[in-house]
């Protein structure tokens, strides 16, 4: 009786040392799997890190790359030249009111005006006998729209008279910095009669 | 004396009101101008440009650009406006530098009239303008911003 529960514990007792050494060959089977798992992981990112870095010096040096690779288009490139641009006149007209000959007597009045067309224009105007060169009349900047009566009588005498009418318009870029334009001369003949 | 004082009152109301529109002046040729006494304003009108940019011609290596002048106006049939460049050249100076070229000025086209142009001549209108081109080139050696004006001379003559 005895033998036999002798044998029973030691076939029950050798049982789970099967067990038992069969749950710790699977234990040190799991064990080994992970460490390969963690030793791969942390070869992979060792092996990644070195070829980035590789690959940031190759391209810093220009080794297998030919430039780096951030290349966009210059928001400054332009196809209009700096004259041009700065050049806010480009384009705009500037108009002459013409006189013509005329035969007055003293007290005719002149229109000097400036047209408005002219818009944000200013105009002046300095009238010079032909013949002598001698300035005879002139104005300050006359706004578009508006003008400037002139009486020729009281500059001059009796006769015929040829005039240079200069009409000199300017554009204002900033306050009281005046720019003159392209001017006009207006010839013309006056001849003054008494009454 | 009432009636004196009434006449010359009359008179004076008389002289004060009358305008005199036009006393005609002959001259010894019987042609005759008429006397103007009031006031006198424009009868046309010319347009310029107010600035003109010039660019480089790569096949030529000058510096060139095209304007336009016009002019509008109600004028007589026997009449010609004309506007041309003050000069066939114009100085143009270096801002920078103060170097100075000379820009050559072209307009073949320099009147306007009412009727039957002839060569050098373009129809003007009454309401708007009608344009003529002109052309200035420059050679310039040194490299700057360069600067000149042009003087555009116009008046009205008999045909």
């Amino acid at each position: 009786m005895k033998e036999k529960y002798n044998d029973i514990l030691d076939m029950i007792s050798s049982s789970d040392t099967e067990e038992e050494e069969k749950e710790s060959k699977t234990g040190k089977r799991i064990i080994r799997t992970i460490i390969i798992i963690i030793i791969l992981l942390l070869l992979s990112i060792t092996i990644s890190l070195g070829v980035t870095s590789m690959v940031t010096y190759c391209r810093e040096k220009g080794i297998f790359f030919k430039e780096p690779n951030s290349m966009q288009v210059d928001s400054r490139a332009t196809n209009i030249s700096k004259s041009k641009k700065e050049n806010i006149l480009e384009g705009r007209n500037v108009y002459f009111s013409g006189i013509e000959d005329a035969v007055i007597n003293k007290q005719t009045v002149v229109q000097l005006d400036n047209m408005k067309e002219n818009e944000d224009f200013y105009m002046t105007y300095e009238i010079y006998d032909k013949s002598t060169g001698v300035l005879i009349f002139k104005t300050d900047l006359i706004p578009s729209g508006q003008w400037i009566n002139w009486v020729p009588g009281e500059s001059l005498d009796i006769g015929e008279h040829i005039l240079d009418i200069k009409q000199i318009p300017y554009y204002e870029h900033s306050k009281g910095d005046f720019k003159s334009l392209t001017q006009g001369c207006n010839t013309v003949v006056f001849t003054i009669v008494e009454e | 004396m009432k009636k004196l004082l009434a006449m010359s009152l009359m008179s004076l109301a008389f002289a004060l009101t009358s305008v005199p529109v036009c006393a005609a002046e002959y001259t010894s040729d019987g042609t005759a101008s008429c006397l103007v006494t009031a006031e006198i304003g424009s009868t046309y009108s010319v347009s310029v440009p107010a600035t003109l940019t010039l660019s480089e011609n790569e096949d030529t290596g000058k510096f060139e650009g095209t304007y336009r002048v016009g002019a509008k106006g109600n004028i007589a049939g026997n009449k010609v406006v004309s506007i041309t460049p003050s000069t066939n050249t114009m100085n143009m100076t270096g801002r920078t530098t103060g170097v100075t070229a000379t820009a050559n000025v072209l307009q073949n086209i320099t009147q306007f009239v009412l009727k039957s142009p002839q060569a050098g001549q373009a129809l003007i209108r009454l309401d708007d303008y009608a344009y003529v081109d002109g052309f200035v080139d420059v050679n310039i050696t040194d490299s700057d911003l360069y600067e000149g004006t042009i003087v555009f001379n116009f008046s009205m003559s008999d045909k």
